[in-house]
Order: C-alpha cells, then structure tokens, then sequence
C-alpha cells in the first residue's frame, strides 16, 4: 500500500492565518507500506477559546496512535491553566473547547475475508463488531455479500473505518465517481449546531451515542478519500446532489506545496455565496 | 434572504438597549419565588448579558468586536446609562466594555459540593450598569435619541446585520404620543434588513398574565399595550426557533413583544432577540 496525502487550508474571510482553527494531520507525506495509515481533520468552534489547541491535539493523537480523549482532555486543562487570564476568559475555560473531528483509518489487510474464511473453518457466525477508537464498529468486510461500494467486480485492496463527530466529512471517489460519504449525508443537514466532540464530553467516547458515527468500507487501488471541514463538506454535497462532479476539480490542485490554486477556488466559492466564510480545510489522501 | 449577514470584525452589529428609568421601576417585580425592585432586576439582567456577551465574544487573544453596545436610558434625563470609564459613551465595542466594568461586585453563589448538594460560593461579578428609578417616561425623547444613534451607526455599517434594539420599560409614556417614534425606528435599513426592535413590558402586578410574543393583538388589554404589540418587529425564524427552545410557542406572525414580564421572562425575551447566531 502506498499513501500520498496533500493538505489545503485557507482561514475565514478577515481572519488572520495565526486565527485558523482548524487542524489536520499529517501535514503531507507519501508512505510505502505502512501497516496502518490514519489521518483527520478537526474543526475547532468559533466560540470555543483555545479551540485550535483541542483541534490540533485531536488529530495529532489520532493520527500517531488513537483518539485517547481523557488524555487529551487533562491535556486541555493543563494547557489552558495556571497562567494569569483575564476575566472573560477565566469565564470561558470552564465552558470547554469543542471541535467536530473526522478521522479516517486506512490498511491494506482486508479483515473482512480473513474473518470470512476463518469462521468457515469453524462453521461459527463471523464477528462482525470491532472496537474501533472506543466505539463498536461493523468490521468493514464483513457486510453481507453484494453490500459495499459499486465498482468492478474485484477483490478490494484493503478496507478502512473513520470515526466522525459533527460536520467535517469524509468522501471517497473512485474512477470520479462518489462511492462513499459521511457522517452528514445532504447539503441541508448542516447547522449552526451540530454534537462536537469537547473537552468536557465523557470519555471514552459512549458507545452507540447517535452523534458518534462510524463508517467503513474496503478500497481498490487509485481510490481517493478527502477529509473536509464542514463549509467545503456542504459544497461538495451541494454540488454532487446537482448532478456534477467537483471531484476533478480537487484533483486538479495539485500539490499542497502551492496552497494558491486551493485560496483562488475558496475565494471565487465565497465570493459567489456558494461556500460560507469559514475556516476551510481538505485534505486528500490517494491510496494505490 | 434578509437577516442573514455574517457577523465578523469586518462588519460588526450593535444592540442598543433602551431602558425606562422612571420612578415606577422601584416597585417590585417576581422574580422566581421572590420579589425585586424592577430597576435592580433590569440592571443585574443587562449587567449578566454584557458579561455573557464579553465571554461569548473572548477568543485567547482578546475579545472580538463581532458587536458594538449601547444603553440609553430614559427618566429624569435621557442618555447614555453606561458607568465608570465608559460613561457617556453612546455605542462601545465590546472589547472595550470587557476590559472597562465600572468595578467588580463579590455576589455569593450556589454550586454544587460535590456530595448532592449546595454550597455558596463567592464570585466576582463585572458591573457595568446600574439601577437608577427617578422621574417621568419620556418615551419620545428616547426613541429619538435611538433613531439618531442607530441611523449614525447604519451610515457606517450599511451592510451590518440588522441592529436590534431592545426597549424595556412598565409605564406609558409622559411626553406625548411615542407610536410614530417607536415605529420611525424598524423603518430604518440596512441591505440585510431593517432594524429590529423588542418591546419587553414589565408588570409590577403579580396577577397579571404575562403574554409572550403574541401574533395578534385582539386579546390585549388597552391601547398602550397595542401600541408595544404594532410597533415591535416580526420575530425572524430564527427567533422563532430559540422561543421555541424556551417551551414558547410563537406562530410565523408572532410579535417580538411581552406583556407583563416577570424576571424569567425579561431574561428569556432578551436571550431570544440578542443570542448570536452567524458569528464569523
């Protein structure tokens, strides 16, 4: 399995680039056979304080190792005490941070029809339940026969699972085509209100909370999957439920080594009131 | 779609709020299980939503100016009611109202005690307004001076959301007939609406049924409490969504007006016309 991944970012209309309050990880990369690949995008609330700080945390730990939130929950308070604040911010801290986080998982072993062939031996029912980041997941794989992504009639290549808390979403394209996306499924899903995860939510994650969500899936050579925060996510909605295809337009932005391309197509979206002004991430992981 | 600008430092909103200060504001008002002057009610009301707003609006590198505030209020005088450092002043950032409270009260506080139940706590409290009940209602003057503070405000920021103005009072007025006024400040625009005015009434009588947000004024009691009910503005849907969230139930054609307040419901209606919602 090889991974290259690409990072875009633009901070809202009027904001500074040291007010950007989003995170994503990695930052860019390419990767020859890692075991696991993981990556994630994080948007941290507006109204929070220190709400990069719980973004960035969130992701990081994400993507080393796993989402550990009681860590990084003592982390947060650490951080954010035992320095002179003034009042209105003294206020605030107690209030939290809070931030809707994507994170996506990638391997290149597919559990699945290992998991298949193994209870074929043993005529048990196959275990269709992992515990993926605290929370019980479906093991991607192990769906019903004739379930899962459209494409060729081919063995997949690997699977992955991503855990999803608020608005930033996940897509995977394949051949330009949406096979896969989530946790928001329409453009008119989005709200100025959705769950986040927080630094004041129970930790671990509970189980089976309807704000929590898990998807999986397999993928096949030359997938794509991109992360977004969630102004770009509702776009991208927006414009695959009208019938076209932004998928070639992020393919074509080439490298995040040249950030341009990205802040020219933000800024024409903004300017036209199709995309609100809000600090805006994508971050695009290619998989062969 | 009207009521829909983003608001950022770029282009801020303002909420003015008008206050009546007449002598009448010393009688008492219900306020859960007990009673309080209705001027110390109104002052700690709006003294707790610039603290709320100044926090609501604090970022770890200051507070942000989403939000310009005035407080006009209007008895023996009529003018700015801000004090300390501040005083005088007719619309202040909301940066500057954080960093200047007019002084810091200790207020004791009930919170939990970490074995089921409640201990009080001492907490300091930033103060920017004070109670004042002395003299007449010139209800007219007031809205004059509004609409020449508001007006200055949209010359500046044409394209603002749409200034709120929240009018508090329990008396009618003392200097002639304030309708036309009143109704001279929801003309004023700018290009994502007009200016939005709550008439909250606040009632002394403990038997008089308060009436949230009517959509009619068929059931109003006398012609000053229509005069509140036509001259507020219709509550935005998103309005209409936080009355709900507050177990109200206003109708698409609901009035942003009260009759009758207690203090849960003067808490209530200016959280309903005042709670950020589009901040960038």
């Amino acid at each position: 399995m090889w991974i290259c991944t690409q990072a875009f970012h633009v901070p809202k209309r009027g904001n500074a680039e040291d007010e950007y309050e989003d995170a994503f990880f990695p930052e860019n990369g390419f990767y020859r056979d890692p075991v696991v690949f993981r990556c994630a995008v994080a948007d941290g609330a507006s109204e929070s304080a220190f709400a990069r700080e719980w973004a960035e945390m969130l992701v990081r730990s994400f993507g080393r190792r796993r989402l550990r939130l009681k860590h990084l929950q003592d982390l947060w308070r650490r951080l954010v005490s035992g320095r002179p604040l003034p009042w209105y911010l003294e206020a605030k801290i107690p209030r939290g941070s809070h931030a809707a986080f994507v994170g996506l998982s990638i391997r290149n072993t597919p559990n699945g029809r290992r998991l298949a062939s193994a209870s074929s031996r043993t005529s048990e029912p196959p275990s269709t339940m992992q515990v993926f980041h605290g929370v019980a997941v479906p093991v991607p794989g192990a769906e019903a026969p004739g379930s899962g992504a459209p494409g060729p009639d081919t063995a997949p290549d690997g699977v992955w699972t991503a855990l999803a808390i608020g608005d930033s979403c996940l897509f995977q394209i394949r051949e330009s085509t949406l096979v896969t996306t989530g946790p928001v499924a329409n453009s008119a899903d989005f709200g100025n209100t959705p769950m986040l995860l927080s630094t004041k939510c129970p930790s671990p994650i509970p189980r089976g909370a309807d704000h929590v969500f898990v998807l999986s899936g397999s993928w096949r050579s030359k997938d794509a999957f991109y992360l977004a925060s969630d102004a770009l996510s509702q776009w991208l909605l927006a414009e695959h439920e009208a019938g076209r295809s932004p998928w070639s337009l992020l393919n074509d932005l080439g490298t995040d080594a040249e950030q341009q391309p990205f802040a020219a197509l933000v800024d024409d979206l903004r300017e036209s009131g199709r995309l609100h002004n809000d600090d805006t991430t994508l971050l695009r992981i290619e998989v062969a | 779609m009207p009521y829909s600008a983003e608001i950022s430092r770029e282009n801020p909103s303002c909420f003015l709020f008008m206050i009546d200060q007449s002598s009448s504001m010393s009688d008492e008002i219900r306020a859960g299980d007990a009673t309080q002057q209705k001027s110390l009610g109104v002052a700690d009301s709006i003294n707790r939503w610039l603290q709320e707003m100044s926090i609501k609006c604090a970022k770890v590198d200051g507070v942000r100016d989403y939000y310009h505030v005035g407080v006009i209020g209007y008895g023996k005088t009529v003018g700015p009611a801000f004090a300390g450092s501040i005083a005088g002043r007719e619309m202040v950032p909301i940066s500057e109202i954080a960093e200047n409270p007019a002084r810091l009260e200790d207020r004791s506080k009930k919170v939990p005690d970490g074995a089921g139940g409640l201990v009080e706590q001492s907490v300091r409290v930033p103060v920017w307004f004070d109670p004042i009940a002395d003299g007449g209602t010139p209800m007219c003057r007031a809205a004059a001076e509004a609409e020449r503070i508001i007006q200055d405000w949209i010359t500046e920021q044409p394209d603002c959301f749409p200034p709120i103005i929240i009018h508090i009072t329990d008396g009618e007025a003392t200097d002639g007939e304030p309708m036309e006024r009143i109704r001279q400040l929801t003309n004023l625009t700018t290009s994502d609406g007009n200016v939005m005015l709550f008439n909250i009434h606040l009632s002394a009588n403990p038997e008089a049924a308060p009436v949230s947000f009517p959509d009619s004024a068929d059931e109003l009691p006398d012609e000053y409490s229509k005069m509140l009910f036509e001259t507020a503005s219709l509550l935005t849907p998103t309005m209409r969504a936080l009355a709900r969230e507050h177990g109200l139930k206003p109708s698409e054609k609901s009035r942003a007006f009260v009759l009758n307040a207690d203090m849960v419901l003067l808490v209530q209606a200016i959280d309903i016309g005042t709670r950020p919602s589009n901040l960038r």
